[in-house]
């Protein structure tokens, strides 16, 4: 087992995601940063919630949640190529639970989001829970494909996926206000990538790569 | 200050005219409100004075101040000091009224917002609203109450200090309560704003007891059909809209408002 290095101790922690590693994870909340496309282990046996953002990498993610194992992961990613992000739950022991949350952002190609979800039989009362979103811009694209595969009955299990542009609705209501369809984009968006992190460190990143894309535009 | 002249609307597709030669001039400082049943293009006239991507102008004009709306978009109308309160504000989950406040301000002037003004302006326009304060921190309209949303909408016309307002059903979702305290409210701003016009569109007559029009319109078919004062409000409230056959008239020309 071996340690994620790093980036910054400011605030939280924010841990970047690097080689080929199984991942402890040091808090109840913890933040992550991919920085090279790999294949991550992570084991659950309590409440955890994770937020990891990934800048144009395409992971591998597999979550073995046992004991009384409570997974809350907040995903988000940009994609600028063809990629795919690959999110694997497995419940291990009863009465545990996933919740998971992938929001990604597709510029150009394809952004794929593969999510599995498996509760083998005898693994009563887990609740297994996906919600993706892919929204794109430019020539992007998307693609989720969203698996639940049960085998007992006592369990709850939901998915919702949705691929398209942001809602025309929402930037209306901002240029309603006198805010550039622009900056009502960049502000869709900033909220859409970093959800309810309330790390500074963690959200400076993505703001910052949201920043130069502006800046690009 | 906003005059429409002989205006027809379609939806962007094309396929259902809705505005049919409408005209309405409104000065500096009037209130004018625009009363019709479901259907007519009430809400189209305020969408399309905005510039909403789903409606076309096929012909006619829109200037305010003599500026030509039509070839502006809708942030560009809205900075040159048109605020439009919508039936059901949209709800956006991640950006906060605050965040939303301040770019909004920050697009306006071309300046950073002077963090203590905006403050104390936003609390003193909170307690006026009679608002929670954690309110400004939370996610524009997101899980508000019908109440809570258009308090919020008022809020923020109070600290963007428009000169024209559009107001779009605004005692749709607001308990007898709320709605005194939003009119209230915006009473309170033409009083200190005598110049800032008012368009306001509603069903019913109630509301314009609370913010009493200059002019009342009778909206139907796509234009206005008749011009009065707040009498003519009561005629409707009390005869229906022109009668009976008017209505029937207006019957299988129906088109979703809220598209």
């Amino acid at each position: 087992m071996m340690s994620p290095n790093k980036i910054k101790q400011e605030e939280k922690e924010v841990l970047e995601l690097k080689e080929e590693k199984t991942i402890t994870l040091p808090n109840q909340e913890n933040y992550f940063i991919a920085t090279q496309d790999g294949t991550y282990h992570f084991t659950i046996k309590e409440k955890q919630t994770i937020y990891l953002w990934s800048d144009n990498y395409s992971l591998d993610l597999t979550f073995q949640i046992k004991e009384k194992g409570d997974l809350t992961l907040y995903f988000s990613c940009l994609s600028c190529g063809n990629k795919e992000e690959k999110i694997q739950i497995f419940h291990e022991t009863s009465k545990t639970t996933s919740n998971i949350f992938c929001h990604g952002l597709s510029l150009e190609q394809k952004l794929t989001f593969t999510l599995h979800g498996t509760v083998p039989k005898n693994k009563k009362g887990c609740l297994c829970n996906q919600n993706s979103i892919i929204h794109h811009v430019k020539q992007g694209t998307g693609e989720i494909k969203p698996n639940l595969y049960i085998d007992e009955y006592d369990v709850i299990a939901n998915h919702s996926a949705f691929v398209g542009p942001l809602k025309k609705e929402d930037i209306f209501y901002l240029n309603t206000k006198g805010i550039s369809t622009e900056l009502a984009t960049h502000l869709l968006l900033k909220s859409f990538l970093i959800g309810n992190s309330k790390d500074q460190n963690y959200n400076k990143r993505i703001e910052q790569r949201l920043e130069n894309l502006k800046n690009r535009r | 200050m906003l005059e429409i002249k002989n205006i027809f609307s379609k939806t962007k597709d094309g396929k259902k005219e809705i505005l049919k030669d409408l005209s309405l001039t409104i000065q500096k400082g009037e209130i004018h409100a625009i009363m019709g049943p479901n259907g007519v293009g009430k809400s189209t006239l305020s969408k399309v004075i905005m510039g909403h991507p789903s409606y076309q102008v096929t012909s006619g004009t829109i200037t305010f101040q003599g500026q030509d709306l039509l070839s502006l978009s809708t942030d560009e109308r809205a900075r040159l000091g048109i605020y439009y309160i919508m039936q059901d504000p949209a709800q956006i989950e991640g950006v906060t009224n605050s965040e939303c406040l301040r770019t909004a301000l920050r697009e306006r002037t071309g300046e950073p917002v002077n963090l203590y003004q905006f403050i104390k302006e936003m609390n003193e326009n909170i307690t006026s609203l009679k608002m929670d304060k954690s309110m400004i921190h939370r996610s524009i309209n997101q899980g508000f109450s019908g109440g809570e949303k258009k308090k919020n909408e008022v809020l923020q016309l109070k600290m963007l200090k428009p000169k024209f307002i559009l107001l779009d059903e605004l005692d749709s979702g607001l308990d007898v309560d709320s709605l005194k305290i939003v009119c209230q409210n915006i009473n309170d701003y033409l009083k200190e704003n005598k110049d800032t016009s008012v368009l306001m569109i509603t069903h019913y007559s109630r509301i314009l007891d609370l913010i009493k029009p200059d002019y009342v319109h009778e909206m139907l078919h796509g234009t206005i059909v008749k011009t009065g004062d707040i009498t003519l409000a009561k005629e409707i409230e009390k005869n229906g809209y022109l009668g009976l056959d008017g209505l029937r008239e207006n019957e299988g020309s129906e088109h979703d408002e809220s598209e």
